[in-house]
């Protein structure tokens, strides 16, 4: 059996699953502000709700409902990103998010790779993530941030002119459906049979086969052993 | 739409079945009214008495309360203001008195305690009952505003024994008003005068094709029904105004109109110059002159009187009949019938066989006019010359359907006066009088007594003072508020020992509030009725609390400031708040306390047995005073009961009451006055004098340059504050607009304030320099719309500097600028007027 | 039941704010008609939400060539309203006259309309939204609204749609003649694709739209790039479902290829 290396931390993993509930109700939950056609969410919340509460409005007591999911899930959500994102920030200029060569050629070389990988499925070297993942990790984090101040904005928007609390809801909107784009295929590639190494890592063990590594992310193998993460066999 | 059916869908599908389960109702849609909502409402006709105007109203009493007031149509200008829309934020003023007080503090302190309605007033009555026993019934005063009694209360000072039923109007529309318009039109003996005031004639300006106003501002000023609704109809007529005013009112409205911004005070010099434009280019029509004016009588030279009259009857009325001079030669005016000579000097030989050089009245007017041209007035005035000469040749190409406004409340300088002769002199020049779209008679239907007492034969204190005082020989006999507080401070002709205020705030409401308010430290007794506080009622023994007009039955009232004859009655929509109680319970009260058994029999004895029902049926059957055809279409008593106003039709027409029974452009009882003033040696003979001269006011005496830090304060009307503000102060309803207009702010010039370093918002302290001592504090606004030389305020929205009251009221701020309390008790010459705005004042930084 | 419109004429307008008074005057009424509140109380306190019709005055100009104007504020009951369009919980319905209107009850209070509304028209008081609902009691009662009832100069009026655009056409005709400038009747005509047309109109000179902020192009444009990234999203969602269905069936069919390749490659 091959060596196992440890490629999430524990934190990592832990944020990573609570990460996926909140999102979960998140989503969920700010569908039916966001487009009508989602109304079936609210009003199946609030059936039940009506009668509990005796709201007489179904629609409006499931909305309401929805808002508190809403307002509490973002409330944990940042109260678990803050200590994530202090530890992000710690190695900031060390996070895989960014590229391993800078430059536009680069990049598009990236995707080149990423190209040979999922279509030509010809063996690749990426690093511990790959030009996409890299892309998507950036753009999780830019569109995570105007989110959650813009949502913010909208909580407290008596602080603000209602041209600006507008403003805000437009960004929440729009952020939010780019967000999806990038979770959707997000979430495709990470149920992908080929990935099932990493999605066992990310929810299960944390580590990956050395060989596995070795194998797909040759550039992050590198990277380790330079760092003495993993040492050559001696034998 | 999509959106709603399918929501339409799932509500009627898993919603509603799942809601009906569960006993909840869809409420997403709002709630449909149907008609058995508004069924609950009952109507209840009233007189609004928001101001003192009493526009037909009617109001909605929803569950016992006072729920809405909209205009009632009944009339064709049916109207009510915002004001009256804001009528329940007075009647439910959680500040309001409703329980009678009687003071433990020292006067005017405002130190009450509740006392019992048997208790306050047998204090009243044991006074007045042994003045009156001791015969000195005149000592007492009643000063009445809008009454919750009319119809009865003055009959019962009469009874009683008073003369002394002293009006407020000497400081609004009965000092100059009627003396500047009965020069010209008559009506006014010209002493002791009580003729036409404001509710004489109305401006057509529904039909008006251009109009000057100039003293008042219809739009925000009052008299909805029908002045500020005729206004509106005229604008969208295409009526176009110029406003001559230091303030731009926005009333006025935004397209068709101009804004002349004139200096404070000097109105007169604009009418001068705006006459003599109208003179030199013969802006009138000779024909009308002729027919209906005194422009072709011949003037004796030495006396400014015709040179010969005689006596003939036209009409059952004997009329001065008076010369003129026709191409064939001099004759009496009733005999010639062809082209009259308007303008030059003709040769008339005298009865002693002489021949004497006399010049039309016209001519006569012309030549003293000849100097105040328009680039004269121009320069008095800060206009432009060019606009003053448009102003003549617009109102040219109107003529006759345009009009000069006549003012109201605009007894302000000194001069008011002279302001109030040239307005009418040039309204009759252009031929405006009794015209479609000029200036109209207004109708009125003349009601039976209430209740008839004997005359009393002492006369009153204006009286006196019109007869012995010298410098009041022109006073109102009917409305001489502030020549009482002399009478008070002097003891002259007589003691005043009590005054009795039902509604009237003296203090707040007229000039030298200071002095105003010493006199009355001096009565015996002073009683206030009133529902609201104000200045006056801190100075009371003994508040007696009324009733809003919402909460009373009141007598019939027949007189509007309508061009149609108008009947209607104010009933009571709801019982009176707390203890109040309406006025004829409180007279009828003191009336059995004071008067003799036999003496309340007499004259209250079926009022107490039936009701108000005693007064309704005297006063319609004594109704007279319309014509016939709209004698025959007058409802019934019950249907007035009920609520119905009736107004008759418009009558293009203009009573005039002249000795010569022509408009007497050149006034000649003016100049028996002036004559007579003259040869005693009147100081103030020059206030009357009937030729187009400039008099001027106080405050421009001299030619004084202001000091850099000095302004002419001036007033206006906001369309939601009233006269001294009782029922708009502390009213909810109407403050958000009055704050978002910053009408507790005095208005600078905004150049003119950067200049002193004055910011928006920053407070002031305004004082009189004659009376450095009395200080007003106010906020700054500085604003485009107002002359340079100009401190305007709106009138009646703030406390003032006497604002002591205002602790009462917990919806009023301290402090603002009320003119009235930083002038001095000063009168205008012969009308006894009140000059509140013949000052300056200054102002300085508060750091 | 037709399709009612209010016209508020810039002209006769003696700027009393009868309108506005009475506007907040009557919603105390409806106060004490569905919420118990009574008039004696409801005095007491400003209530600036139950004000659906305010003025905003400002002064243009230097002087003497100076005005000060007012602005009427107010919902102009929008034929495509936004706020309609967005409210989450459909507090905000249409009438059969016409006017757009909020229903407390359901409402949760999440300024969507706010945010809509190009004209700043909503707000939210304890988590309720207002504005004004036309009088919509009263119109399907027979009675005018409340603004219109107490307007002493014509200034305000209102009535089957056809009839006041019939006469508020006919003044705006009347005063181009007397005062020499072209005056329009704002909102008769579509104003911009975002509202289209509106159900309260207002005669005004033209030359004057601006300085009574009479927006010709009301907008939020927040809100509007929400719109396209809403259909954006609906179309980006079902690209990335069906791209990724289809590599998925791509990439397992080339996969098997590979591997049989691979076999017989070993074979």
């Amino acid at each position: 059996m091959s060596k196992k290396i440890t490629v999430y931390s524990n934190m990592e993993r832990w944020f990573h699953s609570h990460l996926v509930h909140f999102v979960a109700f998140m989503f969920i939950s700010g569908l039916p502000v966001l487009s009508h056609k989602f109304d079936f969410i609210a009003y199946g919340a609030g059936i039940p709700m009506a009668a509990l509460t005796g709201n007489g409005d179904i629609l409006s007591a499931g909305m309401s409902l929805m808002r508190f999911i809403h307002y509490s899930s973002a409330f944990l959500l940042t109260m678990m990103a803050i200590p994530f994102s202090v530890m992000m920030l710690r190695k900031f200029t060390k996070l895989s998010m960014w590229p391993d060569k800078w430059g536009v050629k680069a990049t598009i070389d990236g995707f080149k790779e990423m190209w040979k990988f999922y279509i030509n499925q010809e063996h690749v070297r990426f690093g511990k993530m790959n030009a996409g993942q890299k892309f998507f990790a950036q753009g999780v984090v830019i569109f995570m941030i105007v989110l959650t101040v813009s949502g913010y904005m909208l909580i407290f928007r008596d602080a603000f002119s209602v041209e600006t609390a507008a403003l805000a809801r437009g960004a929440h909107a729009i952020a939010f459906i780019f967000l999806s784009f990038l979770l959707m295929i997000h979430v495709y590639l990470a149920t992908h049979p080929t990935n099932k190494n990493s999605y066992s890592a990310m929810f299960k063990t944390g580590k990956m086969d050395e060989e596995f590594i070795k194998d797909h992310h040759g550039i992050y193998y590198d990277k380790l052993k330079k760092e003495e993460k993993i040492k050559e066999d001696t034998d | 739409m999509g959106k709603t059916t399918r929501r339409e869908f799932l509500k009627g599908g898993v919603a509603t079945a799942a809601g009906t389960a569960l006993g909840i109702p869809n409420t997403a849609e709002a709630k449909t009214v149907t008609s058995a909502d508004f069924a609950l409402e009952k109507k209840v006709s009233v007189l609004c008495r928001m101001c003192a105007q009493k526009c037909p109203a009617v109001a909605t009493v929803l569950e016992g309360r006072v729920a809405r007031l909209e205009p009632n149509m009944g009339t064709p200008y049916g109207a009510v203001c915002g004001r009256a829309a804001g009528a329940m934020g007075a009647l439910y003023d959680p500040d309001r008195i409703t329980t009678p007080l009687i003071r433990t503090g020292r006067r005017g302190e405002g130190i009450f305690r509740k006392a019992t309605w048997s208790e306050a007033l047998d204090m009243v009555a044991y006074k007045l009952k042994k003045i009156r026993e001791e015969g000195d019934a005149k000592s007492v005063a009643y000063l009445p505003r809008f009454s919750a009694a009319g119809g009865v209360d003055k009959g019962f000072f009469h009874l009683y024994g008073t003369p002394n039923i002293v009006g407020y109007g000497d400081t609004c529309f009965g000092s100059s008003l009627p003396v500047g318009y009965g020069a010209v039109m008559g009506g006014t003996k010209l002493s002791a005068v009580s003729g036409p005031g404001t509710s004489a004639v109305s401006t057509d300006h529904e039909f008006a094709k251009y109009g000057v106003l100039i003293q008042r501002n219809v739009g925000g000023a009052l008299v909805c029904h029908p002045w500020g609704k005729t206004f509106g109809l005229g604008k969208k007529n295409g009526m176009e105004i110029v406003v001559v005013d230091p303030r731009k009112p926005s009333e006025a409205g935004e397209s068709l109109v101009d804004w002349a911004p004139i200096k404070p005070g000097t109105d007169e010099a604009f009418l001068l110059g705006l006459l003599n434009e109208i003179l030199t280019n013969k802006y009138y029509d000779e024909k009308h002159l002729r027919s209906k004016t005194n422009a072709d009588m011949l003037i004796h030279p030495d006396t400014g009187l015709p040179v010969k009259t005689q006596a003939i009857m036209k009409k059952g009325k004997e009329l001065e009949d008076y010369l003129i001079a026709t191409a064939s030669g001099i004759g009496f005016k009733s005999e010639e019938q062809g082209e009259t000579k308007l303008l030059g000097a003709y040769s008339v030989s005298l009865d002693d066989g002489s021949s004497i050089q006399c010049k039309t009245a016209l001519q006569t007017m012309v030549d003293a006019n000849k100097k105040y041209t328009a680039t004269w007035a121009a320069e008095v005035s800060t206009l432009e010359e060019a606009q003053i000469k448009k102003i003549a040749k617009k109102l040219n190409d109107a003529k006759p359907a345009c009009f000069i406004e006549r003012g109201y409340r605009s007894e302000r300088y000194a001069n008011s006066l002279r302001e109030k002769l040239l307005i009418t002199q040039i309204n009759a020049i252009l031929g405006v009088y009794g015209k479609k779209g000029g200036v109209i008679q207004n109708g009125k239907v003349k009601l039976g007594k209430a209740i008839k007492v004997p005359k009393v034969k002492e006369p009153n204190i204006a009286k006196w003072m019109a007869k012995y005082d010298e410098n009041k020989p022109l006073i109102n006999v009917k409305f001489y508020r502030r020549a009482w507080v002399e009478a008070v401070l002097t003891q002259k002709p007589y003691k005043q020992r009590v005054g009795f205020f039902w509604g009237q705030n003296i203090i707040g409401g007229s000039t030298g509030s200071t002095e105003i308010a010493k006199a009355l430290q001096r009565l015996e007794m002073m009683v206030c009725v009133s529902p609201h506080w104000n200045e006056t009622v801190m100075y009371a023994d003994v508040v007696l609390p009324d009733a809003t007009f919402m909460e009373r039955d009141e007598c019939l009232n027949g007189k509007w400031k309508s061009p149609l004859a108008t009947l209607g009655v104010n009933r009571k929509a709801v019982e009176p708040l707390g203890e109040s109680k309406d006025g004829y319970w409180i007279l009828n009260e003191l009336a059995r306390r004071i008067l003799t058994p036999e003496e309340h029999e007499e004259y209250f004895g079926e009022y107490e047995k039936r009701g108000m029902i005693t007064f309704w049926e005297k006063q319609y059957a004594g109704i007279h005073g319309i014509t016939a055809k709209e004698q025959a279409s007058l409802p019934s008593l019950q249907e007035v009961l009920d609520g119905r106003v009736w107004a008759g039709e418009k009558h293009y027409k203009i009573k005039c009451k002249t000795k010569t029974g022509k408009w007497e452009i050149y006034p000649t009882a003016l100049v028996k006055k002036y004559r007579a003033l003259k040869d005693t040696g009147n100081k103030g003979a020059e206030y009357i004098n009937p030729l187009p001269l400039f008099v001027g006011p106080f405050v421009l005496k001299g030619n004084k340059e202001l000091a850099n830090n000095e302004f002419l304060p001036i007033t206006g009307f906001h369309p939601l504050g009233t006269f001294t503000g009782q029922q708009t102060k502390n009213n909810l309803l109407l403050k958000s607009i009055l704050e978002e207009h910053h009408a507790d702010h005095v208005f600078i010039n905004r150049a003119k304030g950067e200049s002193l370093g004055l910011k928006d918002g920053d407070k002031v302290e305004i004082f009189n320099p004659r009376l450095p001592k009395i200080v007003s504090v106010a906020k700054v606004k500085l604003s485009e719309t107002v002359q340079q030389n100009t401190l305007f305020a709106y009138y009646g929205v703030t406390a003032g500097a006497l604002d002591n009251y205002s602790a009462h009221l917990r919806n009023q701020e301290r402090g603002g600028f009320n003119p009235n309390h930083l002038t001095e008790f000063l009168f205008s010459p012969l009308t006894a007027g009140n000059p509140v705005q013949d000052c300056t004042v200054k102002i300085r930084r508060i750091s | 039941m037709s399709v009612n419109m209010k016209c508020y004429d810039t002209t006769p307008c003696i700027r009393c704010f009868a309108c506005m008074v009475g506007c907040s005057a009557e919603n105390r009424l409806r106060l004490q008609r569905d919420e118990r509140i009574g008039m004696e109380k409801s005095v007491q306190s400003k209530l600036g939400h139950q004000s659906h019709l305010t003025p905003k005055r400002r002064e243009l100009g230097v002087f003497p060539d100076a005005r000060q104007v007012t602005a009427f504020h107010h919902c102009n009951h929008c034929e495509k309203a936004p706020c309609l369009d967005i409210c989450p919980v459909n507090a905000i319905t249409r009438r059969t006259g016409g006017e757009v209107v909020i229903s407390q009850d359901p409402c949760i209070g999440c300024s969507s309309c706010v945010d809509a509304c190009p004209f700043d028209v909503p707000v939210v008081t304890d988590g309720k939204a207002y504005k004004c609902h036309g009088c919509y009691d009263r119109i399907e009662n027979g009675l005018k609204p409340s603004c219109v009832n107490v307007c002493p100069t014509d200034a305000m009026f209102s009535g089957a749609k056809e009839e006041v655009l019939k006469e508020a056409n006919k003044r705006a005709a009347l005063y181009t003649q007397t005062t020499g400038k072209e005056h329009v009747v704002y909102g008769a005509d579509k104003v911009n694709n975002y509202v289209g047309t509106l159900h309260w109109v207002t005669i005004i000179p033209k030359e004057d739209l601006e300085a009574y902020q009479l927006d010709t192009a009301p907008s939020r444009p927040a809100m509007q790039f929400r719109e396209v990234a809403k259909s954006a999203g609906v179309v980006g969602a079902a690209a990335i479902a069906v791209g990724s269905v289809g590599h998925l069936i791509y990439w397992l069919g080339k996969r098997k290829e590979k591997i049989m390749q691979e076999e017989q490659k070993n074979v």
